[in-house]
């Protein structure tokens, strides 16, 4: 398979929509082809070898690997509908990465905008630093949020994080803001740091796993400590396919809510 | 001068089947083993059983789904409909009942067999559906907390009734070696002993004098009949093992005889008089593993 590099050539300083770029996942991997995949840069159509140096090797693997090298704030749409194959981008990227990805692999080695992994269907994306608001939630002008897949943040998140999330696996290392899981159907989300007292708020169903004390009102009820097996199932899973390690069962305080909307949603606070 | 173990010229005869691999997990290894050993209770036969199982392995704490200590079962059946029933009400009965216990496939085809998907049921409305990775996982509420069940297992091709037999002095000597042999075995993996401690003394034949019987004992093998029938077994024999072995392949069953039956030759028992294997003549089973060649004499 191949090996290719994305090299910026000159500073990107307005909106880069690489919504199309996805498409290198089913072209036929030449310089060619590569270099007339279409793209919009200041709201101009322009070509990819209008805005990177491409570098095309083959590789040992099993898959293609895309390296993207000097990005900012301003790469929007990175990973857009993303649908095998591995994608690594060196820095940070924009708003609405990964939005309604398939499949593959997108690791983001800096921060991420608004509506990372919205309405994403499957794949798994690691993310760094931090990401902002509306993570794993709902795309503009969408109901559903995240429905597969798995996202892992190692910096913080802001606000409607996994919003009418559906299915699908959300990590979040540091402290996550306002709304998190704000109309959550299923899926799990697992929290390290802190979190607002708005978390959960109108939650139907699914799971959120909290694993530092902080307030959730009344809205959730106490029912019980559990050994939370799951918690092991997860762990595994995350240690052997993509190297993560999440810390060893303890047990859990399970809550259900939100009580005011009838939901069954469940939230495990990690006891002491 | 000291007497060799004959070798005999003959076949194991045996036949196709349905496999599926179940991986136990418990808080602690005595649990998973608890709960296995109940999975795989009444499962010697398929004469009268319904299926035939056993304990494949031992998995460390790194090699099971959860990171708990696990077993890793062998279910065989002759159809796939039976397995499908064998499994659900094991898994039912006897898994899900023991306590920290949770349930895994332990591998994988196109045919799925379900699990979870049926065994959610039992949580009453309060049971919760968990996909990771590609796989589907049910949390069902029970008294010890929660029993995580897979949603499906599944069922591959297998083989069943790979066997050999021990014939020797008395019930001793030939005890020993055999007990020694299914050591060996039960080191291997993609094989079962399906039969208590992995020993058969009723070696049984395809039919019977009485109509309702589909089998019955194995007269020509029995050394009290040796004046009644025309038996197979010399005036030193006085005692007959088998070993039954049910496997994935022809060539996991092939290496379990080859070494089960080293196992006994080296052990140099002047008590063993020879090894021989069941068959019915070769045309009820399409898999023949010839004791001979599978040895290389």
């Amino acid at each position: 398979m191949y090996k290719i590099l994305l090299k910026v050539k000159k500073p990107i300083d307005a909106e880069l929509n690489l919504m199309n770029l996805s498409s290198i996942n089913l072209i036929e991997k030449t310089e060619k082809k590569i270099t007339n995949i279409p793209l919009i840069y200041k709201n101009k159509k322009c070509k990819v070898k209008d805005i990177f140096t491409i570098i095309l090797k083959k590789n040992n693997l099993d898959y293609d690997e895309v390296f993207i090298s000097g990005s900012n704030k301003f790469f929007n749409y990175i990973g857009y509908g993303w649908e095998k194959d591995h994608l690594r981008i060196d820095s940070d990227v924009g708003s609405f990465a990964a939005v309604k990805m398939r499949s593959g692999k997108l690791i983001i080695n800096g921060s991420a905008e608004d509506f990372l992994g919205s309405s994403m269907l499957g794949g798994y994306v690691h993310v760094k630093k931090n990401v902002q608001n509306f993570l794993g939630s709902a795309f503009v002008g969408t109901r559903s949020g995240m429905t597969g897949g798995t996202i892992l943040v190692t910096g913080s998140v802001g606000s409607f994080a996994a919003a009418h999330m559906r299915r699908g696996l959300i990590i979040i290392r540091g402290n996550v803001g306002k709304y998190c899981a704000f109309q959550m159907i299923s899926g799990t989300v697992m929290i390290f740091k802190s979190f607002a007292e708005s978390i959960g708020i109108s939650m139907k169903r699914g799971t959120i796993i909290l694993m530092s004390n902080g307030k959730f009102g009344k809205r959730f009820e106490k029912s019980g400590v559990i050994n939370f097996i799951f918690l092991d199932l997860l762990a595994t899973h995350m240690k052997s396919n993509f190297s993560v390690t999440l810390p060893d069962k303890k047990k859990f305080i399970r809550y259900f809510g939100d009580k005011n909307a009838n939901g069954l949603g469940e939230i495990f606070l990690k006891k002491g | 001068m000291k007497k060799e173990i004959i070798v005999e010229n003959t076949f194991a005869e045996a036949f196709p089947m349905k496999v599926s691999r179940l991986v136990i997990t418990a808080y602690t290894k005595k649990w998973a083993l608890e709960a296995a050993n109940s999975f795989v209770g009444f499962a010697t036969s398929v004469i009268a059983c319904g299926c035939e199982a056993g304990i494949e392995s031992y998995l460390e704490k790194n090699e099971t789904p959860d990171g708990r200590p696990g077993i890793s079962i062998l279910i065989f059946s002759m159809s796939e409909k039976d397995l499908a029933k064998q499994i659900l009400n094991r898994a039912g009965q006897c898994v899900m009942t023991s306590p920290t216990s949770a349930l895994f496939s332990g591998n994988l085809s196109d045919k799925k067999i379900s699990l979870g998907k049926s065994l959610r049921y039992f949580g009453d409305g309060f049971q919760i559906s968990k996909k990771v990775g590609d796989k589907r996982y049910w949390r069902i509420p029970v008294m010890d907390g929660e029993f995580i069940c897979e949603e499906f297992a599944y069922q591959t091709k297998g083989i069943g009734g790979g066997n050999f037999l021990i014939l020797g002095k008395d019930i001793e000597s030939v005890l020993d070696v055999t007990e020694k042999a299914v050591i060996q075995i039960n080191k291997l993996k993609n094989v079962i002993l399906p039969f208590p401690g992995g020993i058969v003394r009723s070696g049984s034949k395809v039919g019977s004098k009485y109509r309702n019987l589909i089998a019955s004992t194995n007269f020509e093998y029995c050394p009290g009949l040796k004046s009644l029938v025309k038996s197979k077994l010399n005036e030193e024999v006085g005692c007959v093992l088998e070993i039954v072995i049910d496997g994935i392949s022809e060539v996991d069953i092939k290496n379990a005889m080859k070494i089960g039956i080293k196992t006994i030759l080296d052990t140099n028992n002047e008590n063993i008089h020879s090894i021989s294997a069941g068959n019915y003549g070769g045309n009820l089973g399409p898999y023949h593993f010839k004791l001979r060649e599978i040895l290389d004499v």
